[in-house]
């Protein structure tokens, strides 16, 4: 019997997933001891899949270098700072002091400053969005902002007056209040959404594995 | 600062300032430091990756177990098992036997759709749902916020009506542009137009979530402030201990 | 003279011919004005020294004959008699006494269709002399003509009481085809061996005019004309339009000829040829209505055209699918002028309604095209012309673009950098704190300082600027008690921030790492991981992360140093904080772990942006998030209650005039939109 490989992996998601699913509502022991090992072979499965996309990484940028492409010297850079990084954390171990130093002098900084990068980038972004979108929404959206920010910043008077704590409980509010009750709606909706794509995922309607 | 340090230091500005000239616009220096990133980052990722996960749940266990051990039931779920996967799950590396590693990807996420579903369920559409159904009595008080009496009735009133009009636009309000059919407004006053009531909800909805998504950017604005103000900190100290030590 | 190809099957034939041999197609066109002379001939002989026309009725029996020749097969025996007992009664009357040697031992089997050598078979024709079958059937004839004072007749002549006696014939000589020229005088032998072999033509014989019974005869409608030996005749050209028999289908020839006499013995045929019988005359079977007047007229025919009995006009179809075709004379049908068939009379007119060709009478299909498939159609249309027309590039003023950033980053950068080179302007702390910090810190306060507390480092680096700043505060609260640390991630460099936070507030609290702190390192998977450390944490990291030397050489893990020796399960630890920036990983937090905490409070120290979607989670009956520290803000005020300045503080300022800047330009750009909007609505 000829069986098709696309049905079979789908098989072994609902098997999986039922079963780790079952664990959540039921107690029994023999659902909770296979719920462990199917949790257990996904991590480590999790940590394969991290390599295997480290050698796809590779993979692209040596051929990259390979075929002298436009771009290739930093591709070059990229796989010796990679086997760098890659032998002394295997050699010396992830904890050990070289790695804190590529890591704090090396990672660190450029994320960061991708992160101060970032700032510009949204000032920006406010600063022209009423120009290309004038809506209502769009201004409630920049004035929530606008007056979140007001009452976050430190306040540019000396002393607290009465001004500051109208305008520190009025952020408050819209934040604590207002915020919460679009965020619980979000959340609910964002909820609703996992919950069917992940049932979709498991009766083998979406198979995002392939096959 | 010792030598080592200082030197840290500087290579760590110099990076930094390196990504900062993208300000200026995007040149080979902000390239660089981007790809060496990347670089280190992966790199990292998989050593740690062998040192924490791999290496412990299935060296180790190989090891230990032993070749007479293997045989064994317990060992054929600990380490049999697990390695079969993670050889399957290598063949994705060739697109001639890519095919056959997508038994150790569907397995993956089985597993992880299972648990998000089991989460969004238990952790978030149950509860969420009955923090949704407050009291609106003026005598019951908040317990992480204390607040009692009208306040909180208005404030509850308000998460409700948040609640609900948000889910009510993510449900009709979508379908609604994408038709571009348009609902029988209540009314137009001086070129103003009143939807109708399923139209209010959707345009309640949507102020709600612009209200949301405006304190988010706020948060996310000052949040990157904050690290912008901590890199030109590093900077000044860099230079500070530069100079320090050079003069 | 070479020898020549049939147009039509391309066989060669003798340079002389006017027909093929082998098809009968013709070979040399004809004159359209072409002479009569052989238009009612009946198609010459191939055999003998002079060719002579030969019947229209033999003429596809000569094709047979010549295909069956070439290919070496036996002549068929044409002259089968049945087998009695086998046959109607009515067609038993009319069989001649005495049955033929032949029919008793193959019951009816028609010895045509023997291989040669069998008993009865056909045998090659012999050029020496006539074959042995032929011989036998004379020598029948002569014997029932000797026995019925006739010579020369057969059953069926003497059923058709032909009156005359068939003369012998010297040579067998047949008429013309009509409408064909009479062929060349044809060599004795022939000198290609791709010619067809000579054999013997079979003359149907006469049947005997006393023979017939009376019914047949009145059948017959007309007696049938004597048999003759055809190689005598010389039938003239029939000038005559045909007649239609009685039951009008003029190309059926009837069994009996028109005097109901047979047909002329094969007694005195000429060494090498054989008599047909009337019946099995090609001619009587084939060929163009002229060769009927050659029948009906009576000395030429050689058979009659009969009417059917009423029995069996019954049985065939009704009239009016059989329409009487009028078939014109001769004279009247027009001649082939193109084609393989050019120069014959009576082809079927090909042109012009077949081969020329002509519009389609039938009218075209009429589209019914909606509205909307029309404007559909002209979209389509429209997009297919705008992906060929180049579009020319809109230029756009990037100076302006890159002023705009360049304005922007620069106002920033002088905002933060001025508090941080100069250290002014100076802001004060906020003496206005979030309502959820003092019960955070209360519940802070009040942990168990006998068990540990889980930390986990789940941001990227890129936000370590702010949550190193807000989680410190929290962090130094419970160092400050005391109470053990323990770090894990689910991110790759979230150990390297855990190490980094804790190796620079440890010392200050005198923590010990693998005493008082200890990390558990990276665990992958996300959210399944943090089902399975939940489940069970020992399981799911076997290893730590940056362990003291002497332990790693002692083979200890971390949860054999003191810090975790008496947890097993997630509800061991008296505090869970979850350090993040993303509302995903808080939101996953909060869903996969509380379940297995107990009584253990989870609190989240978080971003600014990610606040809104989390407290949901803090403001519920039966709250997942027991407690929130987010933003510098919160920080600070977080450190004042704890009477030190960290780094919250030493950010203050320059955060202040970062957003200070920052509101200048937001209020900036919704101030120039509006400009906008209202000049453009001043222009309509």
């Amino acid at each position: 019997m000829r069986v098709r490989l696309s049905a079979l992996w789908a098989a072994v998601a609902l098997a999986a997933g039922l079963f780790v699913l079952l664990g959540y509502f039921v107690q029994l022991k023999a659902v909770q001891d296979l719920r462990l090992t199917f949790l257990h072979w996904a991590v480590l499965l999790a940590g394969a899949a991290l390599i295997v996309g480290l050698v796809n990484l590779v993979s692209v940028h040596w051929r990259k270098v390979g075929l002298l492409e436009e771009g290739w010297i930093y591709s070059a850079v990229l796989i010796l700072a990679l086997v760098i990084t890659l032998g002394l954390g295997l050699f010396f171990g992830p904890d050990n002091a070289v790695a804190l130093f590529i890591f704090s002098n090396f990672q660190l900084p450029v994320e960061t400053s991708l992160m101060a990068l970032l700032a510009v980038s949204l000032v920006v972004a406010g600063f022209r969005l009423v120009s290309r979108r004038r809506d209502l929404y769009t201004l409630i959206f920049l004035a929530t902002a606008l007056f979140v920010m007001v009452g976050t910043a430190p306040w540019p008077l000396p002393g607290l007056g009465t001004f500051e704590v109208v305008v520190r409980d009025l952020r408050a509010w819209i934040s604590q209040v207002w915020a919460a009750g679009g965020a619980r709606g979000i959340l609910l909706g964002v909820a609703l959404g996992a919950t069917a794509t992940g049932l979709r995922v498991l009766l083998g309607t979406e198979r995002p594995y392939g096959g | 600062m010792t030598t080592p340090e200082l030197i840290a230091s500087f290579l760590g500005a110099i990076i930094t300032l390196m990504v900062l000239s993208y300000l200026f616009a995007d040149n080979p220096l902000f390239r660089l430091a981007i790809h060496i990133f990347i670089g280190s980052a992966s790199g990292y990722a998989g050593a740690i990756a062998w040192h924490n996960v791999l290496k412990p749940g299935l060296v180790d266990p190989l090891f230990a177990v032993g070749l007479r051990g293997i045989a064994q039931p317990s060992a054929l779920v600990t380490v049999v098992l697990p390695w079969i996967l993670v050889l399957v799950l290598l063949l994705k590396l060739s697109p001639r036997t890519s095919r056959y590693g997508t038994l150790s990807m569907a397995l993956l996420v089985g597993v992880g759709a299972a648990v998000v579903v089991g989460g969004a369920v238990s952790g978030t559409l149950v509860p969420q749902t009955l923090a949704s159904m407050e009291s609106l009595s003026p005598a019951s008080v908040a317990p992480q916020t204390g607040e009692t009496g009208l306040e909180r009735m208005i404030n509850v009133s308000l998460v409700l009506l948040g609640t609900i009009t948000t889910l009510l636009y993510f449900r009709f309000g979508q379908r609604q542009s994408l038709t571009g059919e348009g609902e029988t407004p209540l009314a137009v006053i001086s070129g103003v137009t009143i939807p109708g009531p399923a139209g209010l909800i959707r345009a309640v909805g949507k102020a709600f979530i612009a209200v949301t998504f405006g304190v988010m950017y706020a948060g996310a604005l000052s949040a990157a402030l904050v690290v912008l103000v901590e890199r030109l900190q590093f900077l000044r100290d860099t230079l500070s201990n530069l100079f320090g030590a050079l003069g | 003279m070479s020898e020549q190809r049939c147009p039509m099957c391309s066989r060669p034939n003798p340079p002389e011919a006017h027909e093929c041999w082998h098809c009968g197609a013709r070979l040399t066109p004809l004159d359209p004005g072409g002479s009569a002379s052989g238009s009612a001939s009946q198609p010459g002989s191939r055999l003998g020294g002079e060719r002579q026309p030969v019947p229209p009725e033999q003429d596809w029996l000569d094709r047979i004959r010549a295909e069956s020749e070439a290919a070496g097969e036996p002549e068929p025996d044409f002259t089968a008699e049945p087998v009695t007992g086998e046959l109607p009664s009515w067609l038993e009357e009319m069989k001649p006494e005495g049955s033929p040697p032949e029919a008793g031992e193959e019951g009816g089997r028609v010895s045509a269709f023997k291989a040669a050598g069998e008993p009865g078979g056909m045998e090659a024709a012999d050029e020496s002399g006539p074959p042995e079958w032929l011989r036998r059937i004379r020598a029948r004839e002569e014997e029932r003509a000797q026995d019925t004072g006739e010579s020369g007749q057969d059953w069926l002549s003497g059923l058709r009481g032909s009156p005359g006696a068939e003369p012998e014939p010297e040579d067998v000589s047949y008429p013309p085809r009509p409408g064909r020229d009479m062929a060349a005088p044809r060599p004795a032998a022939p000198e290609s061996r791709d010619l067809p072999p000579e054999r013997p033509r079979e003359r149907p014989a006469a049947a005997s005019q006393e023979a017939m019974p009376s019914w047949l005869r009145q059948a017959g409608g007309q007696d049938a004309p004597p048999g003759q030996d055809r190689a005598a005749e010389q039938l003239p050209p029939s000038g005559s339009p045909p007649t239609t028999p009685p039951f009008g289908l003029p190309h059926v020839q009837a069994l009996i000829g028109e005097g109901g006499a047979g047909e002329a013995p094969l007694g005195g045929k000429p060494e090498g040829e054989v008599d047909l019988p009337d019946w099995m005359d090609a001619a009587s079977l084939e060929g163009p209505a002229e060769a009927l007047p050659a029948a009906s007229e009576g000395e030429d025919s050689r058979l009659a055209p009969a009417t059917l009995p009423s029995w069996l006009e019954a049985m065939r179809p009704v009239e009016t699918f059989r329409p009487v075709v009028q078939i014109q004379t001769e004279d009247d049908q027009a001649v082939e002028s193109a084609g393989p068939l050019a120069g014959l009379r009576g082809v079927l007119i090909a042109e012009p309604l077949v081969a020329m060709p002509r519009t389609a009478t039938v009218g075209s299909m009429q589209l019914a095209v909606s509205e909307r498939q029309y404007a559909q159609a002209e979209l389509l249309h429209r997009m297919v012309e705008d992906e060929e027309r180049e579009v020319q590039a809109s230029r756009r003023a990037r100076p302006q673009l890159n002023f705009i950033r360049w304005a922007v980053a620069g106002v920033l950068l002088f905002a933060t950098a001025l508090p941080v080179l100069s250290g002014s302007p100076r802001f004060s702390l906020p003496s206005l704190e979030p309502r959820e910090l003092g019960s955070l810190f209360t519940l802070i306060d009040t942990l168990p300082a006998e068990r540990p507390a889980l930390l986990v480092f789940d941001y990227e680096p890129g936000y370590s600027g702010e949550l190193d700043a807000v989680g410190e505060a929290l962090i130094e609260q419970i160092m400050v008690r005391g109470i053990p640390i323990a770090t894990m991630t689910t991110r790759p460099t979230g150990s390297l921030l855990a190490m980094r936070v804790i190796d620079r507030l440890g010392p200050r609290h005198d923590y010990v790492p693998g005493e008082e702190v200890v990390h558990l390192g990276y665990l992958s998977g996300g959210a399944t991981a943090v089902q399975l450390f939940s489940l069970r944490p020992r399981e799911a990291i076997l290893q730590g992360f940056d362990l003291p030397e002497d332990m790693q050489e002692a083979g200890i893990t971390a949860w054999d140093t003191p810090v975790l020796r008496g947890v097993t399960a997630l509800s061991d630890f008296s505090l869970v904080t979850v350090i993040t920036a993303g509302t995903e990983t808080a939101r996953v937090w909060a869903e996969q772990a509380k379940n297995y905490m107990g009584q253990t409070p989870l609190v989240m120290v978080l971003s600014a942006g990610a606040e809104p979607m989390v407290r949901p989670y803090y403001e519920a009956r039966e709250p997942r998030v027991n407690g929130i520290l987010t933003g510098l803000p919160a920080a600070t005020a977080y450190e004042r209650r704890m009477g030190q300045e960290g780094l919250a503080a030493q950010r203050w300022n320059a955060f202040g005039t970062a957003m200070l800047a920052s509101e200048f330009i937001l209020a900036a750009g919704i101030a120039y939109g509006l400009v906008q909007w209202w000049m453009a609505r001043q222009e309509r």
